[in-house]
């Protein structure tokens, strides 16, 4: 071109193009916080080993779950399920019994056949009355799953279980999930909606204990339970060392603890509808506000892997440990074994 | 899940709390960063993000090294531009043929400065690549043929040649040539 001669040496022509630019270009519409781009980055990171570290995961249990089958009954139907719930269950199902799987079952209703994990009948423990923490861990000790509501406290303490369902000393599949009313903060505006779903976390097991207790009733009526999966409860379950005397007429939940079919695990309970689901997919709860460890455990124990951040840069103001930012956002329709991330 | 936290706790030690001058960096660097990449990416203003994050995100990386340079902001506009060009291969670079092109928009009153930014959105979506990296480090940018030619890795007569094409190309836009060649002043 003429004139660009060492320089800035500029034509009058790119003098004219230089001062369009400077014009014309737009002033961004947003701006960027180094928060951002630094989580991007862990984010990235975390996605570069979670996807072969879930494949692997997930190509070790569904060949000893296929040895498992062939051992227990030549079934042809190799299960190709769904891949990120089960590659999840090592990490989640806290299991002091031992787990047989195998117990595929192909008659299930379910759109894409899915692996079984049987693990018995266990009983509810008496929890409350006690702190939430308390609570989840005696709950998970006893071999099943702790959901949590919240609800206004009405006079109890805050952070105390008011209500557990099914109800203590109730016999119930391993990895059902208990259902822990807990009291909300005084003060603290509570959502009318609870945030929790109930719903066994990694377990390759979704109830239709989720479908059920949502629905509407306190109280799960078993003919759900028993129209949802043609399974009749005993037949999968093997019988616990540890359990008792088996109560025929099982728990409120009632299920089969196998249910083939993915479930829509994350309708908040009590709510007047239930978040549809897919059959796939688990809607992401709403955690943001909650404590830490509260996010933590609804978001495991609607089926996702959650990635914690503690200390996060945080927006200043907010309460110290609470999550104020989940990704992705409440109500996306996630695979279950997805990993959801918090910044607290 | 605990396998994940604790790669999260410890990927926080070393990395999340970040150094308050990288944050400041980001506050006093991100705007005019943004509108380069405007201009790079042609007019696409989540592309022009995209770009924008992952070239700090680079920068973030790097940035002890980084904070100690003379010129960081040149050391970041250098990773966005070849973090530009690398992309050009990937991703839809949003070149889109289009017939009809505004005819005279420079008279157009009021709406003139949206118009503008309008044909040169299209203008922009005319040009390589590499042109446009040109364009804006060199008129935008108001850098010397020299250090273009060193952001981008290529010689000095690269720039030039890239330069006229792209100035070449510019003038045969409808709405643009009047305000090159000074027929209208704008």
């Amino acid at each position: 071109m003429t004139g660009t001669s060492g320089t800035n040496g500029m034509s009058e022509q790119e003098q004219r193009l230089a001062e369009l630019l400077k014009r014309a270009v737009p002033e961004p519409p947003y701006q960027l916080s180094a928060e951002e781009i630094t989580m991007r980055l862990v984010d990235r990171s975390r996605r570069s080993w979670m996807v072969p570290a879930l494949a692997a995961a997930a190509v070790m249990i569904i060949g000893a779950s296929i040895g498992a089958v062939a051992a227990t009954r030549p079934d042809s139907a190799a299960p190709k399920a769904p891949v990120a719930a089960q590659g999840t269950l090592p990490a989640q199902a806290p299991s002091p019994q031992p787990i047989s799987p195998g117990c595929h079952d192909a008659a299930a209703p379910s759109p894409s056949p899915s692996l079984r994990v049987v693990g018995g009948m266990v009983t509810v423990p008496a929890v409350t009355g006690l702190r939430l923490a308390r609570a989840e861990q005696v709950v998970q000790q006893a071999g099943l799953l702790a959901a949590v509501v919240v609800a206004p406290a009405h006079g109890a303490p805050a952070g105390t279980v008011l209500s557990e369902r099914p109800a203590e000393g109730t016999r119930a599949p391993r990895y059902t999930p208990v259902l822990l009313t807990v009291a909300a903060q005084a003060g603290r505006a509570q959502p009318t909606t609870p945030t929790a779903t109930p719903s066994p976390a990694a377990t390759p097991v979704p109830s239709p204990t989720g479908a059920a207790v949502p629905s509407a009733a306190p109280v799960p009526s078993p003919t759900c339970s028993a129209s949802a999966t043609p399974v009749p409860s005993a037949s999968p379950i093997e019988v616990p060392s540890v359990a008792p005397t088996p109560e025929p007429s099982a728990s409120p939940v009632g299920v089969p603890s196998v249910a083939p079919t993915p479930v829509p695990s994350a309708s908040p309970v009590g709510a007047p509808t239930p978040v549809p689901t897919r059959a796939a997919g688990v809607t992401v709860p709403n955690v943001v506000g909650m404590q830490e460890a509260q996010a933590q455990s609804v978001l495991q124990l609607a089926g996702f892997n959650v990635l914690v951040f503690p200390n996060a840069p945080e927006p200043s103001g907010r309460p110290k440990g609470t999550v104020f930012k989940q990704s992705p956002a409440a109500g996306t329709l996630l695979a279950r074994g997805s990993t959801v991330t918090i910044y607290g | 899940v605990h396998v994940i936290e604790h790669q999260a706790n410890s990927r926080r030690g070393d990395q999340v709390p970040e150094p308050p001058e990288f944050a400041d960096f980001v506050q006093r660097r991100s705007n005019a960063m943004l509108r380069a990449a405007w201009l790079l990416t042609g007019g696409d203003w989540a592309l022009a993000e995209d770009l924008v994050q992952t070239a700090l995100g680079e920068v973030w990386r790097h940035w002890d090294r980084v904070a100690v340079m003379d010129a960081p902001d040149a050391y970041a506009h250098k990773v966005m531009v070849n973090t530009f060009l690398r992309w050009r291969g990937r991703r839809w670079t949003g070149e889109v043929a289009s017939a009809e092109l505004p005819h005279n928009v420079i008279d157009t009153g009021g709406f003139r400065r949206v118009d503008t930014r309008e044909v040169l959105r299209r203008a922009l979506r005319e040009l390589t690549a590499r042109q446009r990296a040109v364009i804006m480090l060199r008129y935008f940018e108001d850098r010397t043929e020299a250090q273009t030619a060193s952001i981008m890795g290529c010689s000095v007569g690269t720039v030039k040649s890239q330069a006229a094409k792209a100035l070449a190309r510019l003038r045969h836009i409808p709405g643009l040539a009047d305000v090159l060649t000074g027929g209208t002043t704008a």
